[in-house]
């Protein structure tokens, strides 16, 4: 290789020549995000990690305790949260390759270390493995492909990244079932498997993103989808114009869009996190029937992210936004009356329907960020965006489920503490709701003197 | 070879994305298979697990 080369991991190593087909992108976004989506599918790896000495069972004196193995997964989404905020820039400036191998080598080695952690018995190690470095892995992972997508697919951002995002949750899916399978193939007698599983699933995962990074391609400076004429720059149908990060972050568009992010995260904990128990005390269904009703909405979360991401190109992202939460505020009050009339269909559906908002919700911003700031630094702006996911990610739940809690305590009939979530839930779209019909395009004063 | 690459990649990815869905729709059928009879709680029912903590969302 001559010295003029660009380095395989370069951004301009990843310029697309004229032959390439951009449908060979997506492919490459979701290999990434359906690999680093795994972290969904953790809880599989509690109650094992919790009898490691124990072996059969849980040895409370030496065993770790299920809270303290909670953490794992606490530390990595607010790594995932933060290292999207803070790399934002670099995996801009960097391109999508290099930031996808920087996202491969944190999760996978994450993922090793985390093992050795395992079969030492470290939690710190764990600690410091699967969520530190592995979390720096999946916010890296989970931005990297955004304003590439965005860039090819210019006549249908939404539906671009809903396909990646679509990854993400469907990582889930499979990280779960793929998390058993292989620690029922490894466990012995005194060993539930734990450690080769996390060392197999390393260098499977790795495999997967390291195809990613190498399929993955930017267009060129001057291409554009073959018969596609590009909108005016700030009109509906078209990107905004350029704002960079640093300053869109202080405008109150941004953070319009946190309050909606943040609502739509808080609102959807509320089926989502109880869905298995409130299917098991709204219908008296077994433990069993309720774990296949939480697994059908993690389907619908699924799909939601790629249809509804593609209805917002059609009808645009403040429209959709608007479906979202008032069809969403709707349908959380009509839950508890699915359960007066005893429709367990009915409840399924309606359930079904929130959820693939929910998932719409999460896969439409990064298209709403395009509309309002343009494709320049849309993947750094996203990555300050998610810090609204991280936050309700982790202090909704305790909300939840304090809230729920002592209703029951005080003697509230099951069915009703739920009621008193689901109206909170509903009103939390509200706010989302005004959120959104507050958006206006960015005041031009803080657009780029220089468009890119 | 474009071509090629396109139907490997797509592959490498459905197959899986459609291995979890899958497995998923095979967990869930026993939602609509099993007949339960349908149950109004009764007043006072406790919940099976009070101290289950929520899961936190996908982004």
């Amino acid at each position: 290789m001559s010295n003029d080369s660009p380095h395989f991991l370069s951004r301009e190593a990843t310029v697309a020549g004229p032959e390439f087909s951009r449908w060979l992108v997506p492919p490459a976004a979701i290999a990434v995000h359906m690999c680093i989506g795994e972290v969904y599918g953790f809880s599989v790896f509690n109650e094992p990690l919790s009898r490691l000495l124990g072996g059969a069972a849980h040895d409370p004196t030496r065993d770790w305790t299920i809270p303290q193995i909670g953490w794992i997964y606490s530390i990595a989404l607010v790594l995932l949260g933060l290292s999207a905020a803070v790399f934002g820039k670099w995996v801009e400036r960097s391109g999508p390759r290099k930031v996808m191998v920087a996202s491969a080598t944190c999760f996978c080695s994450g993922l090793v270390l985390s093992g050795i952690g395992v079969q030492q018995h470290w939690l710190w190690l764990v600690y410091l493995g699967y969520g530190v470095i592995g979390g720096i892995g999946l916010g890296l992972g989970y931005i990297a492909p955004v304003s590439t997508l965005m860039k090819w697919f210019p006549d249908r951002p939404g539906m671009a990244t809903g396909m990646a995002i679509m990854g993400f949750g469907g990582g889930a899916l499979i990280g779960a079932p793929l998390g058993v399978t292989l620690m029922s193939f490894f466990k012995t007698a005194t060993n539930p498997g734990v450690a080769s599983t996390f060392f197999t699933m390393a260098g499977l995962y790795a495999a997967w993103m390291l195809f990613g990074a190498w399929l993955v391609r930017v267009p060129a400076a001057d291409w554009k989808p073959a018969g596609w004429k590009p909108a005016a720059t700030g009109s509906k149908a078209g990107p905004g114009q350029a704002v960079s990060v640093d300053t869109a972050w202080k405008t109150p568009q941004f953070w319009l869009l946190w309050i909606v992010l943040c609502m739509n995260v808080s609102a959807g904990i509320g089926i989502l996190g109880q869905a298995s128990l409130m299917c098991q005390d709204l219908f008296g269904v077994s433990a069993a029937v309720g774990g296949g009703f939480a697994g059908l909405l993690s389907l619908f979360n699924m799909g939601g992210r790629f249809f509804w991401s593609s209805v917002s190109d059609l009808t645009g992202r403040k429209t959709v936004y608007a479906i979202y939460f008032l069809l969403g505020a709707l349908l959380y009050v009509s839950v508890p009356w699915t359960q007066k009339i005893g429709s367990k269909s009915l409840f399924v559906a309606v359930t079904a329907l929130i959820i693939s908002m929910y998932g719409g919700g999460f896969a439409t911003i990064p298209a709403y960020l395009r509309d309002l700031f343009g494709t320049h630094q849309v993947g750094a702006i996203h990555g300050r965006l998610i810090t609204a996911w991280s936050l309700a990610a982790i202090v909704g739940p305790q909300l939840i489920n304090y809230i729920s809690t002592a209703k029951k305590k005080a003697g509230v009939p099951a069915a009703e503490a739920y009621n008193s979530t689901l109206y909170l839930m509903s009103g939390l779209l509200l706010i989302g709701l005004i959120a959104n019909l507050l958006v206006r395009p960015v005041d031009a004063r803080h657009h780029l003197k220089t468009q890119p | 070879m474009q071509r090629l690459l396109f139907i490997i990649a797509w592959i490498l990815v459905i197959t899986p994305l459609s291995w979890g869905v899958a497995r998923s729709i095979q967990r869930s059928m026993p939602l609509f298979t099993t007949g339960t009879p349908i149950q109004t709680p009764q007043v006072g029912a406790g919940p099976t697990n009070l101290t289950h903590p929520t899961a936190p969302s996908r982004p």
